[in-house]
């Protein structure tokens, strides 16, 4: 299951956030790179190996929900995750 | 006085050469007599008592006589020392004389003999001589003296008076202000009793000269005087015997009688009366026999009438009292030289009288000159002081002590519109009232008690007049009242203004009454002057330590000092506020304070305000404003719990944010957690991991902790109150709380906050509240900006060196005009889901705060909210 070239990528704003999903995907087995920013994600040369993105969507620098539409993420080969599933504010 | 010891010496010349012409003898035993003489020495009765003396004496041819007179004129000169350096004196002065007998003429010149006579008198044998013996008082206290004295017929006098004017039925009896004076008129007051049924009486006695002879000019007709003795006026003024007689007969408007022998030249009429030269020789005989070496006390002296009908011719005819009338045996004086050859044993008497009268004259006539001089000065006196009578507006009447009217001046008078004859004489009250008795509200019941001056106001229906009535007692020597001046002055004018100022007065204080305000009115060193009714009711109930039961005459400024009801520091704070006022620091002064009372909490409205009158003061008010603040302080509270409402809406607006606040920590720990408990089941487990993994932990429960207790702060519901507030921390603070609800893409919320700002005394909560709302408002006026441009801006900074600047900037819409009018009402909103009440709550704690909020449009699109907070105390919150 655990495939070592596999990579989890996250993205989170929120650096104590994003160090323990870090830790709890390495625990598991799994390589992790992490952003605190989608920009920074964007602008990494990610090859063609399996992986994953999991995606605060709740950033600043991103639209949310409506980010999906019109980032680069859609035509990537990997699928991703939202975290955490809340709503945008009003 | 040399003059007069010269006359003297000229009288006894005159009689030495009728007595001894022709006595050659010169072996006769030598008897020295020294004659004592209370007056002055040419007193006409004394030389006339000395003739017939001398007379006696010398008609026995068996002494040769020396005399000596010593004219002591006591009355003049009263004073004691006086009397016994006299007496020194002549012990001194017949040292080398033996003095055989003392003739001493009158009781004032035996009193002193008896009182001061030096011891070389002692011995020697006394006559004691006096007109009457009712004026000795009790013949029993005078010791070791030969009494001689004659009888003063008074009631034969009267009768005659009586009998020669059958109209009469007033007698004015005159006397003087001297003991002497006195003596004589209880005399005569003794001997008239009995004729009270014929006619009345009236005495004017110890009148001041120019009142008597003013008085006497005034005399009604049918009536007459009798003269009694006028040594001593009521001035105090003295006067030689027939002096005083002389100045009265010259005014008198009716026919004046007496008893002496000695006033029969000096203008009276007549009467029964006593001769001196008789009683002269009454004494010569008394001398003689103790010189024949009788006892003077061993002497049985009979009392001698020696009174007879004696007239004045010139007198008689001026009355048109006809000689046929008089009765038999009747002495008519200076009608007819002839007439004196028929009484043969006066002649001698008469030309010897009147040449020693021409000595007389001739040595007085320098003093007569000066007499006059002097009368004529009176008499410009007298007429000023009449002048001045006359013309005063005050009503004058002087009246003897039974009130009857003696003198009135003019304004009296015309008050009374009656002639002067039907006023004087008459008793006052029958005059001005017509009663028999003075009125009750008479004041003069009241000096004759006292025997001083007394004072009313008196209502006159008579004349419609207020009238001020004095009456001051005129007191003789002996402190008997012997008649009044009775002064009336017309205050009716006074007493109209009066009335009106006491009306006026009353005005002010019926308007001071109706106040519903407690007014007190203070002067410039802060005592009372007056407080209203209400003030009165209000420090009754204790509504205030402010409102103290004060009356005028005390010190506000110390009642609050000393006021310990007083809130700490009310008093300084009203002390302060008055004397700013009264030293004029500033125009009014005015504050709100609570106190308990008995009925609770009250508050007052205090007023300080100058009092405008030229001595100057404060007026203070005090308004029970009670009902007003707690309708204030219930529309606070209502704020309050409206605020913390809006509060909570606000919150509730956050809480999705605010569940992501939480979630993110709580996230992490379960991550964490999880993350852990795999490396550790691994083989080697790497510990250093797990450490930080649980720091981590630990870090993120407390940032979880801390979100918790923000919002906890802001939902609960607290009193607002001041403490120390660091404004950039509350900024951040603040902004922590919003940063994920106010998610818009690209926003970003830039903090330009100032630093080494001063500490704000304020509300922690509310200060956050309105910043939070503020945030809110311009993140949501971004929705139609576009992302890159979405920017907040919260700046912090000094405004001046007395207050805080905060504000929040956004590149949003903008307010429109209508908007921006309205921004800060209640319920007003541009927001579709808006409550309306975040603006208004937050301008209502920024204005409880003592700062201002207010929002512009900036110039490059957007608009900015700031506000200002003092630094130094505002209104508590």
């Amino acid at each position: 299951m655990k495939d070592e070239k596999s990579v989890v990528y996250v993205v989170d704003d929120d650096p104590s956030v994003l160090r323990s999903v870090e830790r709890f995907l390495r625990s598991a087995g799994y390589q992790v790179r992490t952003f605190t920013s989608a920009l920074d994600f964007l602008n990494f040369p990610h090859q063609d190996t399996p992986g994953c993105l999991v995606l605060d969507v709740k950033m600043p620098d991103l639209g949310g929900s409506n980010s999906r539409s019109i980032w680069p993420i859609e035509r990537s080969p990997f699928p991703s995750f939202s975290s955490p599933a809340t709503e945008p504010s009003p | 006085m040399c003059r007069k010891t010269r006359s003297l010496t000229l009288l006894l010349a005159v009689l030495l050469l009728f007595a001894i012409p022709d006595d050659p003898s010169a072996s006769l035993p030598r008897k020295r007599i020294l004659i004592l003489f209370p007056y002055e020495s040419n007193t006409p009765g004394f030389v006339k008592f000395d003739e017939g003396f001398g007379y006696m004496l010398r008609s026995s041819e068996e002494y040769e006589f020396e005399f000596y007179v010593e004219a002591m004129d006591l009355t003049r000169f009263p004073d004691e020392r006086y009397h016994q350096r006299l007496m020194e004196f002549l012990h001194e002065k017949y040292a080398g004389i033996s003095i055989d007998l003392i003739v001493a003429i009158q009781l004032p010149s035996f009193d002193l003999l008896l009182k001061h006579g030096p011891e070389s008198f002692h011995n020697v044998p006394v006559i004691l001589y006096s007109q009457d013996r009712r004026l000795l008082g009790d013949p029993k206290s005078i010791p070791g003296a030969a009494v001689v004295t004659g009888q003063l017929d008074i009631k034969g006098t009267l009768d005659l008076a009586i009998r020669l004017h059958p109209g009469v039925d007033k007698v004015f009896v005159i006397s003087g202000a001297s003991r002497f004076d006195r003596l004589l008129e209880g005399i005569a007051r003794e001997e008239f009793r009995s004729f009270e049924n014929q006619v009345r009486f009236q005495y004017l006695s110890g009148l001041p000269m120019r009142e008597l002879t003013r008085y006497v000019s005034l005399l009604p007709e049918d009536s007459v005087v009798f003269y009694l003795s006028v040594l001593r006026d009521g001035n105090g003024k003295a006067f030689k015997s027939p002096e005083a007689l002389t100045l009265i007969s010259k005014h008198a408007s009716v026919p004046i009688y007496s008893v002496s022998e000695t006033y029969i030249d000096s203008g009276i009429v007549g009467g029964r009366l006593i001769s001196h030269l008789a009683h002269g020789a009454m004494a010569g005989r008394v001398a003689l026999r103790i010189l024949a070496g009788e006892e003077p006390t061993d002497l049985e002296l009979p009392e001698e009438s020696t009174s007879r009908y004696i007239f004045h011719a010139r007198e008689l005819k001026r009355w048109g009292i006809l000689e046929k009338n008089l009765p038999p045996g009747s002495d008519v004086r200076y009608r007819d030289y002839s007439v004196w050859e028929t009484h043969r044993w006066q002649i001698v008497w008469v030309v010897s009288i009147l040449i020693i009268q021409t000595l007389l004259i001739s040595a007085l006539v320098t003093s007569l000159r000066r007499q006059r001089r002097t009368e004529r000065a009176l008499k410009k006196s007298a007429d000023e002081w009449q002048t001045t009578f006359d013309s005063t507006k005050d009503r004058i009447m002087l009246l003897d002590r039974d009130f009857q009217i003696l003198r009135v001046n003019a304004a009296v008078a015309s008050s009374l519109a009656l002639p002067l004859d039907q006023i004087l004489g008459r008793h006052c009250y029958s005059v001005v009232h017509g009663t028999n008795t003075p009125p009750g509200n008479c004041p003069c019941a009241r000096t004759v008690k006292i025997k001083g001056h007394e004072e009313a106001i008196i209502y006159e229906g008579k004349w419609n007049a207020w009238l001020f009535v004095s009456i001051d007692p005129i007191l003789n020597d002996g402190k008997e009242i012997t008649g009044f001046v009775h002064t009336v002055k017309d205050v009716t004018d006074q007493k109209r203004a009066a009335e009106a100022i006491e009306a006026s007065e009353a005005f002010n204080r019926a308007v001071l009454a109706s106040l519903k305000n407690q007014v007190a009115i203070l002067d410039r060193e802060g005592t009372v002057l007056a407080v209203n009714e209400s003030w009165r009711q209000s420090a009754e109930q204790e509504l205030s330590p402010l409102l103290a039961g004060l009356s005028p005459g005390e010190s506000y400024l110390e009642v609050c000092r000393q006021s310990v009801h007083a809130p700490a520091g009310l008093a300084d704070q009203v002390l302060d506020g008055i004397h700013s006022v009264l030293d004029g620091n500033r125009e009014t002064f005015s504050f709100e304070y609570s106190c308990d009372s008995p009925s609770g909490p009250r508050w007052f409205l205090m007023k300080v305000m100058p009092f405008k009158t030229p001595e100057g003061g404060v007026v203070i008010s005090h308004t029970d404003i009670s009902e007003r603040k707690s309708a204030e302080l219930e529309a606070q509270l209502r704020r309050e719990e409206l605020t913390h409402v809006t509060r909570i809406v606000t919150i509730g607006e956050l809480a999705t944010s605010l569940a992501h606040e939480i979630n993110q920590p709580m996230t992490a720990i379960l991550c964490n957690a999880e993350a852990a408990q795999r490396f550790l089941s691994r083989a080697a487990p790497d510990l250093d991991e797990v450490r930080r993994i649980l720091d981590d932990i630990i870090h993120d429960d407390r940032r979880a902790g801390e979100v918790i207790r923000r919002i906890r702060t802001l939902v609960k519901k607290e009193i607002p109150r001041r403490e120390a507030v660091v404004i950039n921390d509350a900024v951040r603070e603040t902004i922590t709380l919003v940063r994920s609800a106010c998610f818009l893409e690209g926003l970003s919320i830039v903090e330009e906050l100032g630093s080494e700002l001063p500490t704000l005394q304020c509300d922690h909560v509310q200060l956050q509240q309105v910043i939070l709302n503020l945030l809110l408002n311009s993140t949501a006026a971004m929705r139609e900006t576009p992302p890159a441009l979405r920017r907040v801006v919260i700046r912090t900074a000094l405004q001046d060196r007395r207050s805080i600047l905060v504000s929040v900037r956004d590149s949003g819409t903008g307010i429109d005009k209508d908007a921006m009018d309205r921004l800060f009402e209640p319920f007003y909103t541009t927001k579709a889901d808006g409550l309306g009440m975040g603006l208004s709550i937050s301008r209502s704690i920024i204005k409880a705060h003592g700062g201002t909020i207010w929002a512009e449009n900036n110039e490059g699109g957007g608009a900015t909210f700031s506000f200002t907070l003092p630094l130094d105390s505002g209104e508590q919150p």
